[in-house]
């Protein structure tokens, strides 16, 4: 490469080389592998020095992860050895003098616990756009002193990997004033003191999504003008007086996104139903009220005063007949996601009644439906992506079995558009054969439509799959990235099975249960 | 309405506002020009390129306008491309290069993200020879050099 100007700097003769351009190497970064941009490194000194600032451009900074093994039970962790799985994972960390001459490429950084190389950082990290730590230390306080210009989005949260983690934030909002960009906050455990209203305002008015968890609002964010950006509210576990309620929803006129998920604070559905009615809900396109106890025909009246509904999750909550009439006659043509897991009253028939009318679904997880409901072959939601169900009242299906089987996986094999598929079969048997035992001579063979499928989480089934089965994966679900749960009741054929699948499926990752996937998650 | 644009080989070319304007650096000189007639020189874009960026400004002119997301997170990034892109990209290497330094001249995101994404899938899972294979690169590092830098960043490889 011949002696160029750094290519931040303002470049008099165009380069006819993408890569000397700071953003077309920064965005040629994204759409590469980890893998695949270490080796881009070592093509070329100027691939080398136009990449090497994008392997800095998000950076994560871990504790090594807590062996699996202390936290399953002991003769889980000696099966994983014996598979040859890495039980644990000590982390690699770069040397000083790349750090040094590299911090300052960070834009994005992501911090858990407490590491003394955070120190080392510090004085480099002028640029971040991203910040989110799990504790609130000094230096992260210096942190946010420096990049009151560039910062777009903080997250202070707790340890994932901690059950019962809690951050401590004192003085945030005074010191969150200065910040000309920030747009993203989510903050775990902060308060808003009763004097503090004013300041929290000020800053409600820049932000485009505000996050609230297990946080106390004493006075709610006090402005005499609305907030205009802000398109994402969620208050989860956080406590706002009723009377401040709906003085808060007034002040968000283009809310697109609500959560309210409270054990604690109660939602005051009056109020909300109210605000609503007001005609003050026409943004509003997604929905959560998870855990609150608002009733099922309270749901049925929300649901009924928001015309741009979308995206509905109310797990845990008693979403029943009521709110299912709401969405099948009034939201049944616009309607994407729905997700009640965790819904009692929400029973099989109410679920067919949703499969069978919402025709633009793409996610829907519920409790179960009934198998002889679902062999008969009525869903529309043909484009559905994700679906998370229990398929009930398969013992009741009498001689001749085969073809009502059939009809399960022939409602499945419809839905080609499948991305991730959950399924359990609810069954009051001990032994099987199971309906859903996943063999391709039960009917598996007629879900080779669908070619989409990443993601199968067959742990609350009871799948008896063979070599046979195994090869017909293979050959026909090439997409598939994640399996969880047992494809063999006898766990060393299980094991046999993995190793076979992730040896034909490079991306293929395999868990237990879908604990240990959120683990691995949470680590990441 | 339409607007004029000039490439550097001196080619005009007409074309509907809307469709121009997804470009922000052409919409912006738009604004600023107000309502003047006068065609819009663009001499970093050749005739044959414009063309290329043209049919694609025609075929998304009604895409949503991406709102520009500094904090995009990166990790939520998808390489599929859907089909008439695809086939669009279908061009030899140098026109591919062209066009994503025109995309980036012209501050047209998501073509360049296109552009970039054709190239990131070329080089999936290549090693450093293939990949300069790919692209007729000399390698102008040291057998040492090479192994320090792979030695230096493999940290990364964890994350």
């Amino acid at each position: 490469m011949h002696n160029r100007q750094h290519p931040q700097q303002h470049v008099f003769i165009p380069s006819d080389e993408p890569l000397d351009y700071r953003d077309v190497a920064l965005h040629f970064s994204w759409f590469l592998d980890k893998r695949t941009l270490l080796a881009c490194l070592r093509v070329s000194r100027s691939w080398f020095a136009a990449l090497e600032p994008c392997l800095w451009h998000s950076f994560t900074l871990q504790r090594d992860l807590p062996d699996p093994a202390s936290l399953h039970q002991p003769h889980q962790a000696t099966q994983q050895r014996q598979q040859g799985r890495t039980v644990f994972h000590p982390r690699r960390y770069p040397t000083l003098g790349s750090l040094q001459r590299n911090a300052r490429h960070i834009a994005r950084l992501r911090f858990f616990g407490e590491l003394p190389l955070l120190k080392v950082l510090v004085p480099h990290l002028n640029q971040l756009r991203y910040l989110e730590v799990t504790r609130f230390t000094d230096e992260v306080k210096q942190l946010l002193q420096q990049n009151t210009a560039t910062l777009h989005t903080l997250i202070l949260r707790a340890d994932p990997l901690i059950p019962g983690d809690t951050i401590i934030i004192d003085m945030i909002w005074h010191r969150l004033l200065d910040f000309t960009a920030l747009r993203v906050l989510e903050l775990n455990g902060a308060i808003v003191s009763d004097y503090e209203g004013i300041k929290f305002g000020l800053i409600c008015h820049k932000l485009t999504s505000l996050s609230l968890i297990d946080s106390k609002l004493l006075e709610r964010p006090r402005s005499e003008e609305e907030f205009p950006r802000l398109r994402t509210l969620v208050l989860e576990r956080s406590f706002l007086p009723k009377e401040d309620q709906t003085p808060l929803f007034e002040l968000c006129p283009g809310l697109e996104n609500f959560t309210w998920r409270s054990r604690t604070g109660k939602l005051s559905t009056f109020k909300f139903l109210v605000f609503l009615n007001a005609g003050r809900g026409e943004a509003l396109s997604g929905l959560d009220l998870s855990g609150s106890q608002i009733t099922d025909s309270d749901l049925a009246s929300i649901i009924r005063l928001l015309p741009g509904l979308t995206k509905l999750r109310a797990c845990s909550s008693l979403f029943g007949s009521e709110a299912t009439r709401a969405i099948t006659e009034m939201r049944h043509h616009q309607i994407q996601e729905l997700i009640l897991l965790q819904c009692p009253e929400f029973g099989p028939t109410y679920a067919q009644e949703v499969l069978r009318t919402c025709s633009r679904l793409r996610v829907f997880s519920a409790p179960a439906v009934n198998a002889a409901d679902m062999a008969q072959l009525r869903w529309s939601c043909t484009g559905i992506e994700e679906l998370d169900i229990c398929i009930a009242g398969t013992r009741r299906l009498l001689a001749p079995m085969v073809p009502r089987h059939r009809g399960i996986y022939s409602q499945l094999a419809v839905l080609t558009n499948l991305r991730v598929l959950r399924l359990g079969e609810v069954t009051d048997m001990e032994e099987g054969p199971f309906l859903l035992d996943l063999k391709v001579h039960s009917g598996l063979g007629l879900l080779s439509t669908l070619g989409r499928l990443e993601v199968l989480d067959c742990e609350k089934l009871k799948p008896v799959m063979e070599f046979f089965d195994l090869q017909w994966v293979v050959r026909n679900w090439g997409s598939l990235k994640r399996l969880v749960g047992s494809v063999h009741p006898n766990f060393e054929q299980r094991d046999l099975s993995n190793e076979f699948l992730v040896s034909q499926l490079p991306a293929l990752e395999t868990y237990l249960t879908q604990a240990e996937y959120a683990l691995a998650l949470a680590g990441k | 309405m339409t607007v004029i644009l000039v490439s550097s080989d001196n080619q005009d070319f007409k074309v509907d506002k809307e469709v121009a304007e997804r470009s922000i650096l052409i919409k912006n000189m738009l604004e600023d020009v107000g309502e003047s007639d006068s065609p819009i020189p663009l001499p970093n874009v050749t005739a044959a390129v414009l063309t290329k960026v043209i049919e694609y400004c025609e075929h998304h002119r009604n895409d949503p306008i991406q709102v520009p997301e500094e904090t995009d997170d990166p990790r939520k990034r998808s390489n599929d491309i859907e089909e008439w892109d695809m086939k669009f990209m279908q061009v030899d290497q140098e026109m591919l290069f062209e066009i994503i330094l025109a995309a980036n001249y012209l501050d047209i995101k998501p073509l360049l993200d296109v552009g970039c994404k054709t190239v990131a899938n070329i080089i999936k899972g290549k090693t450093p020879e293939e990949i300069r294979k790919a692209f007729n690169i000399v390698n102008d590092f040291t057998p040492e050099e090479e192994a320090q830098i792979k030695k230096e960043n493999e940290w990364a490889e964890d994350r």
